[in-house]
């Protein structure tokens, strides 16, 4: 028997998106180790390795924040790691800044801002991503 | 069926092996094994990629980065193929 006419469908369209993630520094380190600039250039923007310094434990929190945009848009395909970039501003609080196809998806997806929390400790990163849809963000 | 497939499963075999931190052996896997079922990683995705890339001399195009490119064995020699076919 079908499920009553939906409230749940019609109330998760305009619920928020959360993401999170968690990344192992030393798992950075490996692979920077083992792929050098060629893992840092597909990963990471210039900015952000810029203001990463190349520190592992901050390269992971920034990793993390990545997939947890990711999971916030429904990580539709074609989606490069570089197309979602985490800068802190100046007081230290990080933002997102979508570019080429992960813009796109988000507009598609009426998806407001995204905010987004990273924290790191002993080595592990956490990354937390919230975005509310827009008004009238029902699909027809 | 390309000439390149068996050197292809071959390297990713090797890739997964090196790179995938799965937690079975990859001699143990069909090449249709769920790869995420046996604890392959967002993060390892990047590093496989990366070494697959290495040994066939490709470069996957960003169309392909998505969950169900590595997926598998199978998946990922479609991606190489594509790949080759988009350089």
């Amino acid at each position: 028997m079908a499920p009553p006419e939906s409230r749940f469908e019609r109330d998760s369209e305009s619920m928020p998106r959360i993401g999170c993630d968690i990344a192992d520094a030393q798992n950075i380190s490996d692979s920077v180790n083992a792929f050098g600039e060629r893992y840092l250039g597909r990963i990471y923007t210039d900015a952000e390795r810029v203001q990463c310094a190349e520190a592992p434990e901050r390269l992971a929190a920034r990793f993390a924040a990545k997939e947890a945009v990711l999971k916030v848009l429904r990580a539709p395909a074609g989606i490069s790691f570089r197309d979602v970039e985490i800068i802190d501003d100046e007081d230290g609080a990080p933002h997102v800044t979508l570019h080429r196809h992960a813009r796109e998806a988000a507009q598609a997806q009426r998806l407001g801002p995204i905010a987004l929390s990273m924290s790191h400790e002993r080595g592990l990163a956490l990354a937390t991503a919230i975005s509310l849809p827009t008004s009238g963000s029902r699909h027809s | 069926m390309s000439d390149h497939t068996y050197e292809d499963r071959l390297a990713i075999r090797e890739a997964l092996q090196q790179f995938g931190r799965l937690n079975r052996p990859v001699a143990q896997l069909s090449d249709d094994s769920d790869l995420f079922a046996v604890g392959f990683t967002s993060h390892a995705t990047v590093n496989v990629m990366l070494a697959i890339e290495d040994a066939l001399d490709i470069e996957f195009p960003d169309e392909l980065l998505n969950r169900s490119t590595f997926a598998s064995i199978d998946s990922l020699a479609g991606a190489v193929q594509l790949s080759r076919g988009q350089l």
